[in-house]
């Protein structure tokens, strides 16, 4: 577990970080919004121990980064936006030099590269030059750099930055498989869809303050008091929003076409169950009945006034 | 004993499973740039034997006698051309093998891992050692037709080398902090060989001079640290504290020491606060200014190798408290920008004097100077004199750091919102630049007005802190109690300020 305490940190007159608090579970991956400048490099960077905090604290399975940051250090995987990889070691060197700061038990070694290397889809490339490495490659090594000591949390600021669609959407299957692994992962990023698919909970930060933070699905609905409901029938759209207006929960309704409609509605699940309920009853054919999905980018813009500091 | 096995386990780890090392011996001589240097190296050094035995031939026809000392003088030449390449070498390895850390960004990942910067550093000095010792391996053969010839024997040289490895190990040691410092690699290189001409320069002043003044016939503890009188001290021995014993063994001794306390003071910079690192620093700079001091002054030899030809402790300490001016501004230096390491604390503070912070900068600057001038008087047994004049240049040389550090105090309270770098380059440009300027345009005026003959030649010397331990006692407490007004209104302005800008900035911590 993470407990993000007050963490401030100020360069001179300007307050970078302000106060910054939340909460993770194992399994959970925070999606950490902003724009450039807005404090997230800052904060991971003081919890991967990089910089000391002007106050404020994190806790990290029981061990606080400012008492005693060795251990926190062993249990997490830090990979920053502008990673490096010496120019002169082979794949397989690269993960070895990192297994055995760790120590990682020699006699593991081998078999703890080979697992890693398997995991990010890297086997074939083990005795190849680091540098003869793609950047999707390198990402994936800078990954399981991350791994060989199996952490309880991995920091990753800006991870898919410069990737092409492919390695981005592989990426993004890995990290979703590591927090299904039990890994708790903070993903920074100012691309909003590349963390609306896989994170559980994000937190938007601007000017060093945590504007909000939580469930994604929370954080839409209270932001967007009325949700979106599309709908489709096989015939009788028209009179399926006729009908539909007025009922409980339903505030407005529009029709998309001759088969569709959308239901702007205030209520809970139960409400939209009740909703298709009485729906279909009426004698319409549902073919789709489905709620839009969160969309990050307009709570982003919401919440956010585009200030930077 | 549980403490004992986790201390040597860990060493064990340091210098048998070092990751660092290991990727430097990896990678060492694998780039294709690794043989053109080592074949540049080797041109180097033959090119210089061979030109200077065309030499020998082209005199034609010489006597034994003179042919043996002629062979003497090349084993010299290639043994000083030996000691120039290492000079030169050395600092770039071990500056390279850091700052590439930092070019290739790794520096974040190395310390975002559970790596100690004592396990991170020795694995680079060890590692850019092997390189040295590489270095002298290939040159054998050349340093063998020396023997083969009979200018030198296969002791002279496996001692010369063995001197050569010690020079190279410190010359790292000492590049490491800087690069540490710099993080550039122009600049830490830079830095580094001017650092490594100084130490040589200091390191052979205070031994070839008292070897001078004893007619050759002794040879100083710190001999054999220099570069310049390795074929000369060849088999020496030495007396420390009374006791005689091979040169090779003191060297080794300081050497190792030396390259401890260059390695902490890596350490140290890349450390936060109250470190570990910090605290092992000061207590091996408080050693260092005992040890050394102690050492150039005979170390019980009744004083026979002082290289100043004084007994008075400031007449001793004095030329290294000039160096040691360098390292002045990194204890005097604060900032609200660079952590809690820097954090103003306060002015005087005992509690923290080994731990670091700048409240601790100036009570340790003032042991400093007490632990040097115990150290010189020890060294030199009987023969050293502490009268009333010696203890007014002691409290001297105190006041003049204290100004020093007053500086230091004063440029952080200008600069305090830039980071403690920029207070330090303020600092050190005006010490070394304002400062002797200062002191050129003063002599000038004083030209100036004797030509007129306004004013009594020589008012100059009343600020001319150089000459300062051999100046009679009167004109001591005038130059003491000018600087002394001068580092108090200095001090109380900028501590003022200080106090200000905390207060402003919410208070102390």
């Amino acid at each position: 577990m993470l407990e993000v305490k007050g963490l401030r940190k100020a360069f001179g007159p300007l307050v970078a970080v302000d106060n910054i608090s939340f909460t993770l579970e194992p399994g959970d991956i925070f999606g950490f919004i902003g724009s450039n400048g807005a404090g997230k490099t800052t904060t991971i960077r003081m919890l991967a121990t990089l910089l000391e905090p002007d106050s404020g604290t994190a806790i990290l399975n029981g061990r606080d980064i400012r008492v005693d940051p060795m251990s926190v250090r062993r249990q997490i995987g830090f990979m920053p936006d502008d990673f490096g990889i010496y120019d002169d070691v082979k794949v397989w060197e690269y993960l070895d030099f990192f297994a055995t700061v760790y120590r990682v038990p020699k006699v593991e070694r081998q078999s703890v590269i080979d697992n890693v290397l398997e995991l990010v889809d890297l086997t074939a490339k083990r005795d190849a030059m680091a540098t003869s490495l793609s950047r999707g490659m390198r990402q994936r090594l800078s990954l399981a750099r991350c791994l060989v000591h199996d952490p309880s949390l991995l920091l990753l600021d800006e991870p898919a930055s410069g990737l092409d669609p492919r390695a981005r959407a592989e990426l993004k299957e890995l990290i979703a498989e590591l927090g299904r692994m039990g890994k708790m992962i903070i993903v920074s990023s100012h691309i909003l869809p590349e963390l609306a698919d896989f994170c559980n909970t994000v937190g938007i930060i601007e000017r060093g303050k945590m504007v909000t933070h939580g469930r994604v699905e929370d954080i839409v609905r209270s932001i967007q008091q009325t949700r979106i409901l599309h709908v489709k029938v096989i015939e009788g759209a028209s009179e399926a929003s006729m009908f539909l207006h007025g009922k409980e929960g339903v505030a407005a309704t529009n029709l998309t076409g001759s088969t569709t409609l959308t239901v702007e509605f205030v209520g809970d699940g139960d409400m939209q169950a009740d909703l298709l309920g009485v729906l279909v009853s009426e004698g319409y054919r549902v073919i789709e009945f489905r709620e839009e999905a969160a969309n990050l980018e307009d709570v982003f813009l919401q919440v956010t006034t585009g200030a930077v500091n | 004993m549980a403490t004992l096995g986790t201390w040597v386990n860990e060493q064990w780890r340091i210098y048998t499973d070092n990751a660092p090392m290991r990727r430097e011996y990896r990678s060492q001589l694998r780039s294709s740039r690794a043989p053109w240097l080592l074949t540049a190296y080797l041109s180097i050094l033959v090119l210089t034997g061979a030109a200077f035995y065309w030499g020998l031939q082209s005199q034609g026809m010489r006597s034994a006698a003179d042919i043996q000392g002629q062979l003497r003088t090349y084993y010299s030449v290639i043994i000083g051309m030996l000691e120039f390449l290492v000079a030169l070498i050395a600092p770039v390895v071990a500056t390279v093998g850091i700052v590439s850390e930092y070019q290739t960004k790794m520096i974040d990942l190395v310390f975002s891992s559970p790596m100690s910067s004592k396990y991170f550093l020795v694995g680079k000095l060890v590692s850019s050692y092997r390189y040295i010792l590489i270095l002298l391996a290939v040159s054998l053969p050349v340093a063998s037709v020396s023997v083969m010839l009979g200018g030198a024997s296969w002791g002279d040289v496996l001692s010369s080398y063995l001197l050569i490895s010690f020079h190279g190990l410190v010359y790292m040691a000492l590049s490491i902090p800087i690069a540490v410092m710099t993080g550039k690699p122009i600049a830490s290189v830079f830095w580094s060989w001017l650092a490594v001409f100084g130490y040589t320069n200091v390191i052979s002043l205070t031994s070839v001079l008292p070897m001078a003044r004893s007619g050759f016939s002794m040879v100083p503890p710190l001999a054999g640290l220099g570069p310049y009188v390795n074929v000369g001290v060849i088999g020496a021995r030495t007396e420390v504290f009374g006791l005689s014993m091979p040169l090779w063994v003191p060297t080794a001794f300081v050497s190792f020491f030396l390259s401890k306390f260059f390695l902490l003071g890596a350490g140290s910079a890349m450390s936060s606060a109250g470190s570990k690192e910090t605290f092992s620093l000061r207590i091996h700079g408080l050693l260092l200014a005992f040890l050394i001091p102690a050492l150039v002054t005979g170390a019980g030899s009744g004083g026979a190798s002082i290289p100043f030809g004084s007994s008075n402790p400031a007449q001793l300490v004095w030329p290294f408290t000039l160096l040691f001016t360098i390292f002045v501004p990194y204890l005097s230096s604060w900032s609200l920008t660079g952590g809690s390491k820097y954090w103003p604390n306060g002015v005087w503070s005992f509690k923290w004097m080994l731990r670091g912070t700048p409240a601790s900068g100036l009570p340790y600057l003032i042991c400093l100077i007490v632990t040097a001038c115990l150290g010189a008087l020890l060294g030199q047994g009987a023969a050293m004199k502490l009268d009333a004049e010696g203890l007014l240049k002691v409290a001297g040389v105190a006041v003049a750091w204290a100004f020093i550090w007053s500086l230091g105090w004063a440029a952080s309270a200008i600069l305090w919102n830039t980071g403690p770098e920029a207070a330090r380059r303020f600092h050190l440009l005006f010490m070394f630049l304002v400062g002797p300027a200062v002191l050129f345009l003063l002599g000038m005026m004083e030209l100036a007005t004797v030509s007129t003959g306004s004013v009594k030649p020589g008012w100059t010397g009343s600020v001319n802190w150089i000459t300062f331990p051999y100046d009679t006692p009167e004109v001591a407490i005038a130059k003491i109690t000018v600087l002394g007004i001068l580092a108090v209104m200095i001090g109380v302005w900028s501590e003022s300020r200080r106090r200000a800008i905390v207060y402003d900035y919410g208070g102390a911590r």
